[in-house]
């Protein structure tokens, strides 16, 4: 009689460990789905107001990203291209951009980034830094003085912040 | 060289003001002939290239070679012979400080030596033939030869720490061989890939890098044939080759092989689910990602089938780092998946490439997982068999060790972005944005540790006995014959160092292994003398200290 309350009470033991290993395996998998299903039907990221600083922000990287020159420009300010020294051009690959504050005063605005570059790998290769957009109004649109380096299409306007 | 039955008495040295005038010498003796041979090599180069023509004679760089060599080349010399004297090694011999010298001397020696010598080879395919380079690898060689000459001294070898030099030479080679062939199987698959794709434009011949990388991969290969199989490391079962098997089969190949493995899939998955990035990109890591897999594979196999025939505790000792090292790499996997999914959470205005970080998560994440499985089996981890495993609290230990360092740094890292994002006054997206890494791997963390520390109560909870105790630390055994295999049922049986003191006589009808073992049974001391009689009497006699 003892022994089999003995067998019992070991029986039970050795479950907990399982359950335990079961409780972080579905999380694990819960894991797995929720960010399998998220990453891969989100679209890219969502368009905003061109009419806004960070608007133009997206629209001026985004152009810069794929090396769509000739759109980069059309965002530039006319005080930057008309003394346009041509940089050369950077090939980015994998570049983040989140944005973390937007401040307008008046005809002047100033847009901080959070930039990660080369997060292709595993997460830990990532370099992320905070940059800084400026940018001016001009006949009611908002125009790029100033960019993070990389992303500077004339040497005159490749100092940020 | 079966390094037990071959270990002569081992009386400490004297220490004390000895052992301080003993770092003293060999400190000196070091310094001099690094200094002597590096003057040497500089005198040789310029041997070497006489026959060049020299635009500007080098009066400063002649002056050092000839000070470095005439000047530290004889007192190197007299310091050798200061110690190298009967007198001197009488005193010296057993002290650990030699030995110590030896193998650090000739581990260097060798190191500068190989890597001179193999990168000249490389270059010599490229650059042609050349004796200008030859110079260093020529006096360190010489150094290695003289270091290992001493080591193997009968009469004034190192007592201690036996096997130690010629284990590290042998992993020397096997790095140099993997590595060379990793390379070179890698070189091939990529420029397969390359002419299917067609991206190359500008490169060298892909046989004169593949040469190249072959060029380690033979010479680490004859290394570690030499050391390996000719000097014996493969028969050895001091604790410095066991500690070398256990991170060769347990830890640093299996990494390799698991690196590979998770490489492949991470290029599999992102070719199956068609990511927006050039072919080219995507099947960047696949050469390097398969020969790992294979040449991992390849060094795993022939170490496993060696662990195969070790004492249990070996053979324990191997496979729970195996299970650590697969942990890891299912745990990193785990924390970029989070990091990935924290990473859609933040709206970003440029999305980067998230989906081929989720795929690298994955990849780990599977990997790791079966791996682990394998090697852990998680179903059976409860069993008494499994708790009674020798080192597996060692293990445990070791898990919540790391699971704590990792927690510490991830949290301070979190509380570091928090405080800044409050004081900042950033928007809400930023604190999230700024800290998924170390989310990601403080979940890892928590996981691994819960599971863990479920294992811990359940062993703690079990009935089966605490592992087992070590009752003696060191056995000298008085036999004669061929004492091998009581030497290893001793070993298995206690635990404990075992000396052996060969007989000058013939012993009629010595006692039997079983019956040694079995007199050693309840014994405990630190150090117990045993003496294998005549007509299967045996003595044991517990000695102090």
């Amino acid at each position: 009689m003892a022994r089999r309350v003995h067998d019992v009470l070991m029986t039970q033991e050795a479950a907990r460990p399982d359950r335990t290993l079961i409780a972080i395996l579905s999380i694990i998998a819960a894991i797995v789905v929720i960010a399998f299903v998220v990453v891969f039907t989100r679209g890219g990221p969502a368009d905003v107001d061109p009419a806004t600083p960070e608007g133009v922000v997206q629209s001026y990287s985004r152009a810069m990203v794929a090396s769509d020159y000739e759109t980069a420009r059309g965002f530039l300010s006319s005080d930057v291209l008309a003394n346009c020294d041509r940089a050369e051009p950077n090939t980015i690959q994998g570049l983040r951009m989140t944005v973390i504050s937007s401040k307008v005063n008046g005809d002047t605005a100033v847009v901080r980034v959070s930039m990660e570059r080369g997060s292709g790998e595993f997460g830990g290769s990532g370099y992320t830094s905070e940059e800084a957009f400026t940018m001016v109004r001009e006949g009611g649109l908002w125009k790029v003085i100033s960019t993070p380096w990389e992303l500077a299409l004339c040497y005159n306007q490749g100092i940020g912040e | 060289m079966t390094s037990t039955t071959a270990t002569p008495s081992t009386t400490p040295a004297v220490g004390g003001v000895q052992t301080v005038r003993r770092v003293i010498t060999y400190l000196l003796l070091a310094t001099t002939v690094i200094i002597a041979a590096s003057g040497l090599s500089g005198l040789l180069e310029r041997l070497l290239t006489v026959n060049r023509v020299e635009v500007s004679f080098d009066n400063y760089g002649l002056a050092t070679s000839l000070a470095s060599a005439l000047i530290a080349g004889p007192l190197a010399g007299l310091l050798w012979w200061l110690t190298w004297r009967d007198s001197a090694m009488a005193r010296d011999r057993a002290s650990v400080i030699w030995p110590v010298y030896l193998m650090l001397m000739s581990t260097v020696a060798l190191l500068v030596f190989t890597i001179s010598i193999l990168s000249w080879a490389a270059d010599a395919i490229t650059s042609g033939w050349d004796p200008y380079g030859l110079a260093v690898g020529i006096v360190w060689a010489l150094v290695w030869l003289w270091h290992d000459w001493m080591w193997r001294h009968p009469r004034k070898g190192p007592t201690r720490l036996p096997g130690a030099a010629p284990a590290i030479a042998s992993l020397i080679g096997l790095t140099y061989g993997a590595g060379g062939l990793v390379f070179a199987v890698g070189r091939l698959v990529d420029s397969a890939v390359e002419t299917v794709t067609g991206a190359v434009l500008v490169s060298d011949p892909v046989l004169q890098l593949v040469l190249q990388s072959l060029v380690w991969a033979v010479g680490g290969a004859l290394l570690w044939w030499w050391h390996w199989f000719r000097v014996g490391t493969r028969t050895q079962s001091t604790g410095f080759a066991n500690v070398l098997l256990v991170f060769i089969a347990g830890i640093a190949s299996y990494a390799v092989f698991a690196l590979g493995l998770m490489l492949t899939l991470w290029v599999i998955l992102k070719l199956v689910t068609g990511m927006p990035e050039p072919i080219a990109v995507t099947l960047d890591p696949l050469g390097i990602g398969l020969s790992s897999a294979a040449v991992g594979a390849l060094v795993l196999v022939y170490h496993a089938s060696i662990v195969a025939g070790q004492p249990v505790g070996v053979r324990a000792a191997t496979r729970l780092p195996s299970g650590g090292v697969s942990l890891a790499f299912a745990a990193s996997g785990v924390g970029v998946t989070v990091n990935a999914l924290l990473a859609t959470s933040s709206n970003s205005i440029i999305e980067g490439n998230i989906r081929s970080l989720l795929l690298g998560g994955l990849s780990a994440l599977l990997v790791g997982g079966v791996l682990w499985w394998l090697t852990w089996r998680p179903l059976e981890a409860s069993i008494p068999e499994r708790v009674a495993t020798p080192g597996r609290r060692i293990y445990l230990v070791v898990i919540f060790g790391v699971s704590a360092l990792v927690a510490l740094i991830t949290l301070l890292v979190i509380g570091f972005q928090l405080f800044s994002f409050l004081l900042d006054g950033g928007s809400g997206e930023s604190f999230i944005e700024r800290s998924r890494q170390a989310l990601g791997l403080l979940t890892a963390t928590v996981l691994v540790a819960a599971y863990h520390f479920a294992i811990w109560r359940n062993d703690r909870t079990s009935d089966v006995a605490e592992e087992q105790v070590r009752r003696i630390a060191r056995v000298t055994l008085v036999a004669s014959g061929d004492s091998a295999e009581i030497v290893d049922a001793v070993r298995a049986a206690t635990g404990a160092r075992v000396t052996v003191l060969q007989r000058a006589d013939a012993v009629q009808r010595e006692p039997d292994v079983a019956a040694i073992v079995a007199a050693l049974d309840g014994v405990e001391a630190a150090h117990v003398l045993v003496v294998a009689g005549v007509k299967g009497k045996i003595a044991v006699i517990p000695l102090e200290g």
